[in-house]
Formats: C-alpha cells, sequence, structure tokens
C-alpha cells in the first residue's frame, strides 16, 4: 500500500509515539497540581511553549496556546477575536472548513462577512483583497498553503498591505499545509495569530496549537479551570504537547531539505505523468506547495478513480464527490473550473518519505485506471 | 398489587376465525421480540400483558414493542384483583401533580358491583380527598386515572395509552424481496409493507467502483434499521458492474435507466424465486422521476413474469414517504451522499415516456445479456443484517 494522501494525514513518525507513551506512563501528572512532579509538568510546558515560539521566530513575549488541533485552534481564534457586528470580517474562499464554516456561523448570525474571490491560480487576487480591506475591517483569515491545491497565499505582503491601511486589523493565517513543508517566519510574516497541527507533519492527532500576539484580546470559547492563561481550559495533555515538541523541532531543522527532495520529486511526477496521459490537466500551477499535486483527468470521475487506485494498492484523495447531491468543490469552483473538471478531479499528496520510485509506480497505475475507464464508457461530454 | 404492561390488538378482531391464528402469530412475534427480558405475554381476556420484568427495563420493553406490528396499544398499569377494597386503597394511595383530573372507568366484568359512572364518582372523590389543591376536569384533564375491572377478576389501573404500530403480525402476509436501493423511499415500502405482516428479504444492486463501498455500508445501515421492525433481514447484493458497462456500452444514453431498471426486475425475481418468495417489493411513487411515470412502470413491470411487484408507496408524495422515513429512523441515513448509481451513467435526459418495442429492441444490442445475467445470478453475496 503507498499512501498519497498525505494531506489529509500523515504516518506519525516512531520518536513521536515513543515520547507520547513514555511521558503518558513517566510523566501522567496533571500540570496545574502542586507537588513537584506536577509543578515539573507546568515548568516543562512553559518550555514548550517557548520553544515553540522560539522555532517560529515569534516574539517570546507573545502566546501559544495548544489545542486539540486546527479545528479547535481555527474556532477559538475566529469566535474569540469578533466582536462588533459593524465592523467587516475578511475571509478568503479558499479557506478550510475549519475557517470557512465559522465565517458562514457568523455571517449568519448577522456578522459583515466579506469572502475574498480567489485567481486563478487559487490564491487571493491582490487587487481584490485592497479594495475591500478598510478602516472598518477588524478581522482577516487567509489561509497560508490551500488545502486542495497547494496554492501559497504571500501572507507577508498581504499582511504589510492590511496593515498599511488598518493598522488595527488582526490577521490570522491558517498554516496547517505550509509550516514545515514550506518556510515560516511569524515575524517576517507579522500575522497576529497563526495555526499548526502536529499530525500534517508526522506528529500525532489530536494536538495543535496557534500563535498568537500577546495584545489581542482573545475571548475564551472554552471555559474552565483556567488553562493556558484561560485561553483554552481543560487539563493541557502533556504527553502529547511533548510530542509536538519533538515533530515541530524536526519539522523546522529538516523544512529545507525536506521541500527540496519534495519538490523533485512533484516535479518528476508532473512531467511523467503528462507524458503517460497527455490529456492530463494540472491544476495545481508552478507556484503551489510540491507537496500537494491536485490534477484532473475528465471525463474520468474522481471517485471512481480513487477507488480503482485503491483496488491497485495506492492511496489518494479525491477533489470532489461523484455525486449528484453534491456537487463541485467549493474552492476548485470559485477558481473559475469548470464542472466536469472538478467532478473529475483528485489530490496526490506526498510526504517527506515520498520516493520517485513510488510516484513512477503511480503514474503506471493510473495511466492503467484511466485507460481501463475510457475503453469502458463512452465519451459523451466534450473535454 | 403488580406492575404490568397491558397490550392491546387492532385488526384482529376482524378476522373472524383465522384470529386465532394471528393472535398466535402475534404472541410469538412479541415473545421473539423480548426474548432478551426474560419475560412472556400472556393472555388477560380479550387483551395481552406482559409482567414480571425488572423495573429498569420497562421503557426499553415498551419501546421495543412499539415496534411489533399487530399491537394497538399499549399501557403500564397497575394490577389489581377485581375486589373493590383493593381499589380503594390503592385509589388513596394516587399522588397526582397536576392541577385537573378524571377517572375513567371501564367495567368489563359486569358482576362487579358497582356500575362504571357510580365507580367513577366513588374514587374520583377518594382521589380528591387525598390530593389538596387539584380540581376534576372531564373533558380537558392534565391527569387521566383508567379503571379497566377486567373478565378474568383483574383490574388495571394506568394513566397512558401509548399507539402501537397497528397493522397485521409479521410473518401473516407472506414473504417479499424488497429492492433497496439506499434512497428515502425504499426502507419506506419496505417499513409499510411489512406492516400488513409481509416478511422481508431485501436486494441491492451495486456497481463498485462506479459507487462506494460506502454505499454499501449504508444499504447494511438502512436494514439494520428497518430490522427494528421486521426482525433480521436476508440482505442479497448483486454485483452490477458488468451489466451496467454493457448497458452503457451497447445502448442509446437515453434508454440506461429503463433498461437498467428491466434488468434489475428480472433478476430480483430470479432471486424471489430461489428463496420462495412470494411478491417483489418497489419504492415507485407515480410521477417522482422520469423513471416512475406510468408509462416506464409498464415497461418496466413487463419484465417481471409471474410475481405480484408490491408499489406500497405509489400514491405517497414526498413529504409523506420523508415523514415515515423519520419515525423509522432511516432518513438520516438515506440522505447521506453515496449514491446507488454513479453520475457518470446517468443520461441528461433519460426516457420519460418509453415505448416497450423499441426498449425491447434496444435490449437486444446487448447480446450477452444472458451471460451476464447468469454471472450477477452466481455472484450475489448475501448476509443477515
Amino acid at each position: 500500500m503507498i499512501f498519497f494522501d498525505n494531506a489529509s494525514t500523515t504516518k506519525p513518525d516512531e520518536v513521536a509515539l515513543s515520547i507520547f507513551e513514555k511521558t503518558n506512563i513517566d510523566a501522567f501528572y496533571n500540570a496545574s497540581s502542586l507537588y513537584k512532579v506536577g509543578v515539573q509538568n507546568k515548568k516543562k510546558l512553559e518550555q514548550i511553549k517557548h520553544n515553540t515560539l522560539s522555532l517560529l521566530n515569534a516574539n517570546l513575549h507573545d502566546n501559544f496556546i495548544f489545542t486539540s488541533g486546527a479545528t479547535e485552534a481555527n474556532n477559538i481564534i475566529i469566535k474569540g477575536i469578533v466582536r462588533n457586528k459593524n465592523s467587516k470580517l475578511i475571509f478568503s474562499s479558499a479557506e478550510h472548513p475549519s475557517v470557512y464554516n465559522c465565517a458562514k456561523e457568523l455571517e449568519s448570525q448577522g456578522y459583515n462577512v466579506v469572502f475574498l474571490p480567489l485567481t486563478k491560480a487559487g490564491i487571493v487576487d491582490e487587487n481584490i483583497f485592497s479594495k475591500e480591506v478598510d478602516i472598518n475591517t477588524a478581522f482577516i483569515s487567509i489561509i497560508h498553503v490551500s488545502n486542495e491545491t497547494g496554492a501559497v497565499n504571500d501572507i507577508k505582503k498581504l499582511v504589510k498591505h492590511a496593515k498599511s491601511i488598518n493598522p488595527n486589523v488582526i490577521f490570522h493565517s491558517d498554516g496547517v499545509q505550509a509550516f514545515g513543508k514550506i518556510e515560516v517566519n511569524i515575524r517576517n510574516l507579522n500575522v497576529d495569530a497563526y495555526t499548526i497541527s502536529a499530525h500534517k507533519i508526522y506528529g500525532l492527532k489530536g494536538i495543535g496549537g496557534f500563535y498568537i500576539k500577546n495584545n489581542i484580546n482573545l475571548k475564551p470559547l472554552i471555559h474552565g479551570g483556567g488553562q493556558q492563561e484561560n485561553f483554552r481550559s481543560g487539563t493541557e495533555n502533556f504527553a502529547a504537547i511533548c510530542s509536538f515538541e519533538h515533530t515541530v523541532t524536526e519539522a523546522i531543522s529538516n523544512q529545507a531539505i525536506r521541500y527540496k527532495k519534495a519538490l523533485d520529486v512533484c516535479n518528476h511526477f508532473k512531467s511523467k505523468i503528462q507524458q503517460a496521459l497527455p490529456n492530463t490537466i494540472l491544476i495545481s500551477g508552478e507556484d503551489c506547495s510540491p507537496y500537494i499535486i491536485t490534477l484532473a483527468f475528465p471525463p474520468v470521475k474522481s471517485e471512481t478513480l480513487v477507488y480503482l487506485l485503491d483496488e491497485k494498492g495506492f492511496l489518494i484523495g479525491n477533489g470532489s464527490a461523484c455525486s449528484s447531491k453534491n456537487k463541485g468543490n467549493r474552492v476548485l469552483n470559485n477558481m473559475g473550473i469548470t464542472a466536469n473538471i472538478i467532478d473529475s478531479s483528485i489530490r496526490i499528496s506526498i510526504s517527506k518519505n515520498t520516493t520517485k520510485k513510488e510516484v513512477d509506480a503511480l503514474v503506471i497505475a493510473l495511466k492503467e485506471c484511466v485507460e481501463s475507464y475510457m475503453s469502458k464508457i463512452k465519451i459523451t461530454q466534450k473535454v | 398489587m403488580e406492575k404490568v404492561i397491558l397490550i392491546r390488538f387492532g385488526e384482529l378482531f376482524l378476522k373472524g376465525k383465522n384470529r386465532g391464528a394471528f393472535e398466535r402469530k402475534l404472541v410469538n412475534n412479541i415473545n421473539e421480540k423480548l426474548q432478551e427480558f426474560s419475560v412472556k405475554a400472556v393472555n388477560v381476556g380479550s387483551r395481552y400483558m406482559v409482567s414480571n420484568y425488572v423495573m429498569d427495563h420497562e421503557n426499553i420493553i415498551i419501546e421495543k414493542l412499539k415496534t411489533v406490528f399487530g399491537i394497538h396499544s399499549l399501557s403500564p398499569s397497575i394490577m389489581l384483583n377485581n375486589n373493590y377494597n383493593e381499589i380503594l386503597d390503592y385509589i388513596k394511595s394516587i399522588k397526582i401533580s397536576s392541577n385537573t383530573f378524571r377517572v375513567t372507568v371501564n367495567r368489563a366484568d359486569k358482576r362487579f358491583p358497582l356500575n362504571s359512572n357510580k365507580l367513577s364518582e366513588v374514587l374520583g372523590a377518594e382521589i380528591l380527598k387525598g390530593n389538596s389543591g387539584i380540581t376534576v376536569n372531564l373533558h380537558n384533564p392534565q391527569t387521566e386515572v383508567f379503571i379497566d375491572i377486567r373478565e378474568n377478576n383483574k383490574t388495571f389501573i394506568f394513566y397512558n395509552i401509548i399507539e402501537g404500530e397497528r397493522g397485521i403480525p409479521l410473518g401473516m402476509g407472506g414473504k417479499g424481496l424488497l429492492l433497496l436501493s439506499g434512497g428515502i423511499d425504499s426502507p419506506v415500502a419496505g417499513y409499510l409493507i411489512a406492516k400488513r405482516g409481509m416478511q422481508l428479504q431485501a436486494l441491492h444492486f451495486h456497481s463498485y467502483p462506479y459507487t462506494s463501498e460506502q454505499a454499501k455500508e449504508k444499504v447494511i445501515t438502512l436494514a439494520k434499521h428497518l430490522s427494528e421492525y421486521v426482525g433480521p433481514i436476508k440482505l442479497h447484493f448483486v454485483k452490477f458492474t458488468a451489466i451496467q458497462e454493457a448497458i452503457h456500452k451497447h445502448c442509446r444514453s437515453e434508454y440506461m435507466i429503463t433498461i437498467m431498471r428491466r434488468i434489475m426486475l428480472q433478476i430480483a425475481e430470479k432471486v424471489a424465486k430461489d428463496n420462495h418468495i412470494n411478491a417483489l417489493i418497489s419504492g415507485e411513487s407515480l410521477g417522482q422521476v422520469a423513471s416512475q411515470t406510468i408509462e416506464s412502470i409498464t415497461v418496466t413491470n413487463n419484465v417481471v413474469k409471474e410475481l405480484p411487484v408490491l408499489r406500497p408507496l405509489i400514491a405517497m408524495d414526498k413529504e409523506e414517504i420523508t415523514a415515515v422515513a423519520k419515525k423509522i429512523n432511516t432518513f438520516k441515513t438515506s440522505i447521506l451522499p453515496y449514491e446507488d448509481c454513479c453520475t457518470v451513467f446517468l443520461p441528461k435526459h433519460p426516457l420519460i415516456k418509453p415505448k416497450l418495442e423499441k426498449v425491447e429492441n434496444e435490449e437486444l444490442r446487448i447480446l450477452n445479456i444472458v451471460e451476464l445475467i447468469n454471472v450477477a445470478m452466481q455472484n450475489i453475496e448475501t448476509l443477515i443484517v
């Protein structure tokens, strides 16, 4: 079985697992307790927070809050920051559901929510962005790397632009598909809040968190014992946080070398697949993250292709469901991609361990599946 | 004094000389449903009751009984002897928390000394004595105390009449093969026909990899929900991929659905006969979609040679069907987005009024159809849900 769905999750590395297990046995104590071993855990938590801020190249006086993952982090940030129904809240149309559906919820409650359209490349249109941001804008959330296409928004530029129009605007970016994969430097990006998750970068599911500037007034979403400076109550998942430290450290120290390898594998795949199947439509462009390649073989339905490849031992993601009840895909649709291509879009996402040999095998399997499908299906649609 | 659940029958009274058989079947079905609680239904005059159960199980036993076809209504009751003093003692102990009440007496045992009017008057007065601040309201009481004095020297006192499923005991209406697609309609069709006493098996056509494994899991979940009412269901899966590919390849696209449904019905009739089943059951509702116009139904029905095709939803609209689907808990599963037929095979313009002769000619283009059907028949996967 070869796994090509690494944007959905990754196989955790053994050290991440062993730290979790060992810590749970040796240091299971509640970090809020008064005895020595509890206090030690508390100290260790402070130290990990410090290290994480340092690895992110953020100001050490700022905060990092641990959560169960990115969905919770995004909910805490968005719902904890927005207050005023009259001020404008700006989101891109490419946001992950954990951001997009928060925005939709706020919209339904009467907040002034604006969704920015995407360019054909899948990023926020900077001209439209400039027109939308105004002195009344309170909050902006733009995904760093799209989970659908790998398209990379120039967050640094967008933040600079937004702050030049309105210095008080709070800028958040969901960095789940960026952190550990492309370069992430908080000081350089100058964002106010940034979300990351461990399980997309060989860590454990159930642990993630967010960076937040200390001058931001965040209302807690979860009330309880006041842990993590009352921003996220609940006994800290100490063992998972220790494992998270390892994951983050590994991700940062190997980011550049892994990126180079991923780019090499990605380019290899793109050229091989276009040779094997000349009608391939590459949706992910040159400037996208090399870890995510979205492509289509119309009129082959993506869902069917997922099953066919599954039988051959290749696990891939599908961009949209082959279902009349679930038409299309919000992000691809917003990029102006036609319905038949959306219906056919699949997502190949690679990991630090993906080899060219594996990619070659995938190309062969894809070719066989697409050709077998085409031989059975009459072509009635124009591609 | 004993806590029991009183069970009333519905249409069984209509069945004349067959009543004995219907009643035996019903009691049998009740006992099967309650097997895990080690209790049995026993006869009390023209009613049945369940007794000697663990009190913590009362609610769950009632829920189970609510899924038994043939039960008209249920009442958790107190059972006493037909003895005035015994009844009086119990009535004196009643505490009523609402503001208004009435007493309703049914005196089936005419030997009982006081008639029902007199008895409700006397017992009502006792309740008033024991509960300060409450009044009698005959027309719209918040609490109604029912006293049912039966012929077998037992009196039942209860506060609630819980509606049962009604219908006819399962097993009295033969066996049917339900075409279970995964949509909203077919589970409802199965439920409604089972309510007329028909035992069910189910048949599903899947076309992996054009449809997902999840679509199959969804059908299993639907059958599980249905089995709450109809007991274990034998579920047959037919691999339909090769047939669908053949129709798609050889026939004009607008004929796809008509021909597909005709072949499905042919296979269904064969499966039914192999399993000694008396009828096919389909969830069609007249005019709902192109394949359910009277012309389409005529053309598809034409392939079924011996068995009747029962269509319990034929005159129901979507809202009515949906309401039943929600009641039997299949709706949420039915609307999951895994379809029984991939969009790749769905024509843009299916035939609304197909002509039999033209359809038959179109089918002739699939030269190996008999063989394909045989292969599908040989590869049926069956499980009991």
